[in-house]
């Protein structure tokens, strides 16, 4: 039976290979500019994974202000068609996956210096869409990427009630290969 | 002024002659961002001109679509069966000023481009430049399309 097994284990090992030597890959590193729903935006970095006209990004932000520590951490799930049948130009659409952080750090007293030092951490995960377009550039094996994407994330109720939703949108250049 | 009333001619026999040619006409609503902070409901009745938007598409595709979110802009829209997306430019607004810039919509439209009444969904999203920072406004709507 142990045989048969690892017989069937050395079948699915075999596939795997054979798939991913026919998997499209490219892997690319950028940087990209994150909006916070005012005029201004903030820097981020971001790594792309891309395959067979589906993709996973990932971008990661943040700013130390005062005691006061914001990191965010976004993974974008999406897939990619053409647009008017360009070999450039593709249209996003998928799923995201949104990580908010906050920690305030806790040997600043409050301002009149009677209250104790707190620390305050708090993990704001989030689940919402994204869509957007892009444009593909290859010479070679090197890629060029410009994208520009909205993720919306639901607003619990009141998305149900009132189609409120929150935003934010992302304009990332990488530079990657195709693997 | 005889040339002033000779565009207005023109104008009006192009705009005049625009019915016969196929195209369509839509007209949606739907909650938008336009750089204020905080999530965007809709208005109930819908009274916030931002959350409208007018546009009409040539046979060609060419798009002019009038809004206060993304703004005033011109584009091309790409039809692949129901889903659609747009790209083009013009003048962007939103709650920060307004500038000229780019914007894109992805969309669908029920009905395959049959001639009548449907149903479309649409997201948009504008990127404009003004002095001293950028504008991003985007937005949500459904609506009606009347293709002819």
């Amino acid at each position: 039976m142990r045989h048969w097994l690892n017989k069937f284990s050395w079948i699915i090992l075999l596939e795997c290979c054979g798939t991913s030597r026919a998997l499209a890959l490219d892997l690319s590193l950028g940087l990209a500019a994150v909006d916070n729903m005012s005029d201004q935006a903030e820097p981020a970095a971001t790594a792309r994974l891309g395959w067979d006209g589906f993709y996973a990004q990932f971008y990661y932000w943040g700013r130390d202000y005062g005691p006061v520590s914001e990191r965010n951490g976004l993974l974008s799930l999406a897939g990619e068609t053409s647009v008017g049948g360009s070999k450039f130009l593709v249209a996003h659409y998928g799923l995201d996956l949104l990580d908010h952080q906050v920690n305030l750090y806790g040997n600043h007293p409050s301002r009149s210096g009677t209250n104790p030092p707190t620390a305050v951490h708090e993990n704001d995960p989030n689940i919402g869409g994204i869509l957007g377009v892009a444009l593909h550039l290859n010479a070679g094996p090197l890629l060029c990427t410009l994208s520009w994407d909205s993720h919306i994330f639901f607003t619990g109720s009141g998305f149900i009630v009132f189609l409120a939703s929150a935003r934010k949108q992302t304009v990332s250049l990488l530079l990657g290969v195709d693997l | 002024m005889r040339s002033r009333r000779l565009a207005a001619l023109c104008l009006g026999a192009w705009l005049w002659s625009q019915p016969a040619a196929a195209g369509s006409f839509e007209l949606v609503l739907g909650p938008e961002q336009i750089g204020s902070g905080g999530s965007a409901p809709i208005f109930i009745p819908p009274v916030d001109p931002f959350q409208w938007a007018a546009t009409w598409v040539t046979d060609g595709g060419f798009e002019t679509m009038l809004s206060l979110c993304p703004g005033l802009v011109l584009g091309q829209r790409f039809k692949s069966g129901g889903l659609f997306v747009s790209l083009g430019g013009g003048l962007i607004i939103d709650a920060n000023g307004s500038g000229g810039g780019v914007y894109s919509t992805l969309g669908y439209e029920s009905g395959g481009g049959s001639k009548g009444w449907h149903f479309i969904a649409e997201y948009t999203q504008g990127l404009g430049y003004k002095h001293g920072g950028y504008l991003a406004p985007s937005a949500t709507r459904f609506g009606v399309i009347w293709e002819y």
